[in-house]
């Protein structure tokens, strides 16, 4: 088990390195001059100059390079172009934000996917199981930003169930759970559909399985050899899938941020994105990033826990 | 030896023309394909004649009627500047048919030409390629979407470029895992051993057998990529106005929800059709080439 | 004395896709306490089925005709729930294939210890002593170090003594062994042999061995079956059908086994033709198409059970004084 936590812990670092050489790549030294691109077009060259010195753009490619890692390294994203303000700090208040929109959207696909995936495995081909096989599917097909919108537009414009905007007011916990229900549900629409989906298909593979027909040869009762014996195997593919999906669960939380202007790391890039406010952006897509493949190792972990043949693969 | 003369190639092209057909016919079989095939082939026509069935011209502003709903003049309404909505729906249908050809038509010629590569070539190319594969495809998609606007610009240039980018790896993994497990097949062994060349080997054999999977991967990808163009349009990062696509009327519509909320509701309807159809149809496609349902009865739906 | 096992006409169709298969046609035969039977077919013969019916265990879409009494009860008479609880509970198993059959995220003791859980007498630790006794039994060494053990750190012919071992710790009267030497090699077959052997010791009951290979049957059983096509054509003492074997297939099935061509010859024998379809409705004998001693009545009509003077019974036509 240690063994495989050192090789997915480098793996991952690995991936990590790989990715900050990537955008240094391409913000720094893609063509362009990123200083004019900063500055707009009513720069004056005296600015520009003082800015490409400050970015260390005249100097030569691997000492710039070097001086990024190191900044990176010290936890320094550099700072906000328009506020002057450390970018690290403009992260560190967007991402819980962000975070809980998240866990609270996984949160909705696991409570409801799962044991909708199971039921349907255990009333396999029934009408049941189809209706849902449907719906599942079409979940996952609809974009986020349209489930998004029209979810405002239903729920919060219409019937006026949820507030459209915003969330909440700061100290009231019970105000601002008020306002993620909807942004998350909307995030973890499209996983409730695959995770129902995987739910059963993974259900119904391992009750194929001849072991399980080892244990009722034994008589031992179903629900049993279900929860104690079937769930366990069956749920692995779920939660490294889980981790796999987080990628796509922070592009759709992003979005659904701008949707419900809420705020967190969405809005953080959307405002970056259209002020072309390179340091956090690239800041941003740096944690981002390392939270993401930090999730995916954790998952990937936990895996190998619950069965222990995966230790033995890589 | 005098006499013989080689079998004629009878088979070249009636072999995939046929198999073609029997793959349609598998999909028409159950109520979703037929249901899905429908939806695409809408889409598709729609693409194609979008410039002759509009009844007005998509960019064309007529502010007496803006913010109109649904009408028999206007079936789906009007937007913020009076245009109609049903032309630009249509008019915007072919403009993300256009995105989604470059797109995925650009993610599969560099992807299976680099899956063909690193199948083929040697091993220390293969493994970097599979190491900038695999982070590309690990990381959040719209994260990195808006990084490269931010960049690059923004407009469906920029859309079309950020969708090879994110597809190519899924292409190449696929080329490149067809590739491997087909290299060691015996025919292509004896394909070799008669002193054919790669690259007829790669058309006969390889290409013809991997049209399966692809086939599939596009029709899975074509909802993503709308998700993309939507996505990045309505962030206003994709198509530009006055250039209609779905996602440019969803944004155009956001601002008007309370008061017009028929513009979001048209924006998103072709999303809706387009990107359940295409998956719809990515699943009876698959569940048509799955070889072990071939022979089997159609399963009842 | 009541027969452990009395088997009376028994027929078992399953439902498919494509139409009723009918796997297993008016089956009869008697298992007594004590006695090992080899139950042999080729593939497609129905002896999976009938083993899974004896086992009571048999698939939703089985639809059952005739009478399994096991001690006296009919099987099929009973509920689902009663006929679970006789499940490790009096009848036991040991399947074909010993690497899928183990669960294989669970370590071996754990699956030891649920496959006892029929005796609610007895707690946690009994059963674990219970489970390691036995494991030293079936001639398993350092059996407290492989209860912590994974399936899959396990040889094939471990995990098949492991899986006898269970069978054995729930005291079956009657055990049924469904190929349990075929996915081993010949060595391994060997070994799981000699345990198979020893095991009569151990079973206060019967032993029903499935198998397709005649040569365990000599060595292991006391009485034989022989299934074509889903119906028994010969059932005796094992002596009896090995040394004078009366059915047209027993005949050509043991001439087909290779330890018994005497010199060189340029080809194995075989059986000529197909086994015939289940799905597909029949009269007259199963074998008949390929039988060398078939005449017209054996297409026409069933062949009747004609018993011998050696105690066996065979099902055909020819054997008709």
């Amino acid at each position: 088990m240690a063994s495989y936590a050192v090789r997915r812990l480098f793996q991952s670092a690995l991936v990590l390195m790989a990715t900050i050489a990537a955008l240094f790549w391409l913000t720094y030294i893609a063509p362009g001059d990123p200083a004019s691109v900063m500055l707009g077009p009513r720069a004056t060259a005296a600015e520009k100059a003082a800015l490409r010195s400050e970015m260390q753009l005249d100097k030569p490619i691997p000492v710039r390079f070097a001086h990024f890692w190191g900044q990176v390294l010290d936890g320094d994203l550099g700072k906000d172009m328009v506020t002057h303000r450390p970018v690290a700090t403009l992260i560190e208040e967007a991402l819980p934000r962000t975070l809980a929109l998240t866990a609270l959207a996984i949160g909705w696909a696991i409570a409801i996917g799962i044991p909708a995936g199971c039921w349907c495995a255990v009333r396999r081909d029934g009408w049941g199981d189809r209706v849902v096989g449907v719906v599942s599917t079409a979940m996952i097909a609809v974009p986020t930003a349209v489930v998004g919108i029209y979810a405002l537009l239903w729920f919060a414009v219409r019937l006026h169930w949820f507030p459209a905007i915003g969330a909440g007011r700061p100290g009231d916990v019970g105000d601002q759970l008020h306002h993620l229900i909807l942004p998350s549900f909307t995030v973890g629409i499209g996983w409730v559909g695959y995770l129902t989906r995987l739910a059963r298909a993974s259900m119904l593979e391992v009750l194929d399985e001849p072991h399980v027909r080892t244990f009722r040869a034994f008589g031992v009762p179903g629900s049993r050899i279900v929860w104690r014996y079937v769930l366990p195997i069956a749920v692995t593919p779920v939660v490294s899938i889980l981790g796999v999906g987080i990628g796509g669960l922070l592009s759709n939380a992003i979005l659904i941020e701008i949707v419900f202007v809420r705020p967190g790391i969405g809005r953080l890039i959307y405002d970056a994105v259209l002020t072309r406010n390179f340091p956090v952006l690239i800041g941003t897509v740096l944690v981002t990033a390392a939270l993401y493949l930090l999730i995916n190792l954790i998952a990937d972990l936990i895996v190998a826990s619950l069965d222990p043949r995966v230790r033995a693969a890589l | 030896m005098t006499g013989v003369s080689p079998a004629p190639e009878i088979r070249a092209a009636p072999a995939w023309l046929k198999r073609a057909a029997g793959l349609a016919r598998a999909v028409l079989a159950g109520t979703m394909g037929k249901v899905s095939a429908a939806s695409v082939g809408l889409m598709l026509i729609l693409a194609v004649s979008a410039g002759i069935i509009a009844p007005y011209d998509p960019i064309a502003i007529a502010p007496m009627d803006r913010l109109e709903g649904p009408s028999l003049s206007h079936p789906l309404g009007t937007d913020q500047l009076g245009r109609d909505l049903l032309s630009r729906v249509f008019e915007g249908t072919r403009t993300v048919m256009e995105v989604v050809v470059a797109g995925i038509g650009g993610a599969l010629a560099i992807g299976l030409t680099m899956g063909l590569v690193a199948g083929f070539g040697p091993r220390l190319l293969a493994s970097a390629l599979m190491l900038v594969s695999d982070v590309v495809m690990s990381l959040p998609m719209m994260l990195f979407a808006l990084a490269m606007t931010a960049m690059l610009g923004g407009g469906l240039e920029t859309v079309v470029f950020v969708v090879i980018a994110f597809m190519v790896p899924a292409y190449f993994r696929v080329a490149r895992g067809q590739t491997l497990t087909l290299k060691g097949a015996d025919y292509v062994a004896a394909a070799r051993a008669m002193g054919a060349s790669p690259l007829r080997i790669i058309t006969r054999h390889l290409l013809p057998n991997m049209a399966g999977p692809l086939l599939v991967l596009i029709a899975m990808d074509v909802p993503t990529v709308i998700g993309i163009e939507s996505g990045l349009s309505f962030l206003g990062q994709g198509a530009q106005p006055p250039t209609p696509t779905w996602g440019s009327i969803l944004r155009d519509g956001f601002a008007f929800i309370r008061q017009a909320p028929h513009i979001v509701l048209a924006g998103g309807l072709p999303i809706l059709i387009a990107t359940v159809g295409f998956t719809f149809f990515s699943e009876a496609l698959r569940d048509a080439l799955d070889p072990r349902l071939v022979g089997k009865k159609a399963r009842p739906k | 004395m009541t027969p452990l096992l009395d088997i009376a006409d028994l027929s078992i169709t399953y439902a498919a896709a494509s139409g009723p298969v009918r796997a297993l046609r008016n089956v009869s035969l008697t298992i007594a306490k004590g006695e090992v039977l080899g139950l042999v077919g080729e593939s497609g013969s129905g002896k999976s089925t009938l083993a899974s019916a004896m086992m009571a265990l048999l698939p939703a879409n089985a639809a059952v005709n005739g009478r399994l009494e096991f001690n006296g009860a009919d099987l099929f008479a009973l509920g689902p729930e009663a006929r679970r609880r006789l499940r490790g509970n009096g009848v036991a198993a040991i399947f074909q294939d010993p690497f899928t059959a183990l669960n294989p995220a669970t370590r071996i003791g754990v699956q030891l210890i649920e496959f006892q859980h029929h005796k609610t007498g007895i707690g946690h630790a009994e059963r674990s002593r219970r489970a390691v006794a036995m494991l030293g039994r079936v001639g398993i060494s350092d059996p407290e170090r492989r209860m912590r053990q994974y399936p899959f750190e396990l040889s094939g012919g471990i995990r098949q003594r492991v899986l006898i071992a269970a069978a054995l710790l729930t005291e079956p009267q009657l055990l049924i062994a469904d190929e349990p030497t075929t996915a081993l090699d010949a060595t391994t077959e060997m070994q799981v042999v000699a345990l198979l052997r020893a095991s009569r010791a151990l079973v206060d009951g019967a032993i029903v061995l499935v198998t397709h290979d005649m040569r365990l049957v000599a060595d292991l059983c006391d009485r034989v079956a022989v299934m074509y096509a889903g119906e028994l054509v010969e059932a005796g003492p094992t002596a009896e059908v090995v040394t004078r074997p009366r059915h047209p297939y027993t005949k050509a099935l043991l001439a087909c086994d290779p330890a018994r061509i005497a010199g060189p010859v340029r080809r194995f024998p075989t059986i000529p033709g197909q086994v015939p379809d289940p799905a597909i409705p029949r009269d007259g004998c199963a074998f008949a198409a390929r039988c060398t001693e078939a005449s017209g009545i054996c297409l026409t009509t069933p062949p009747p059970m004609v018993r011998g003077d050696g105690g066996d019974f065979a099902r055909c036509h020819r054997l008709v004084a």
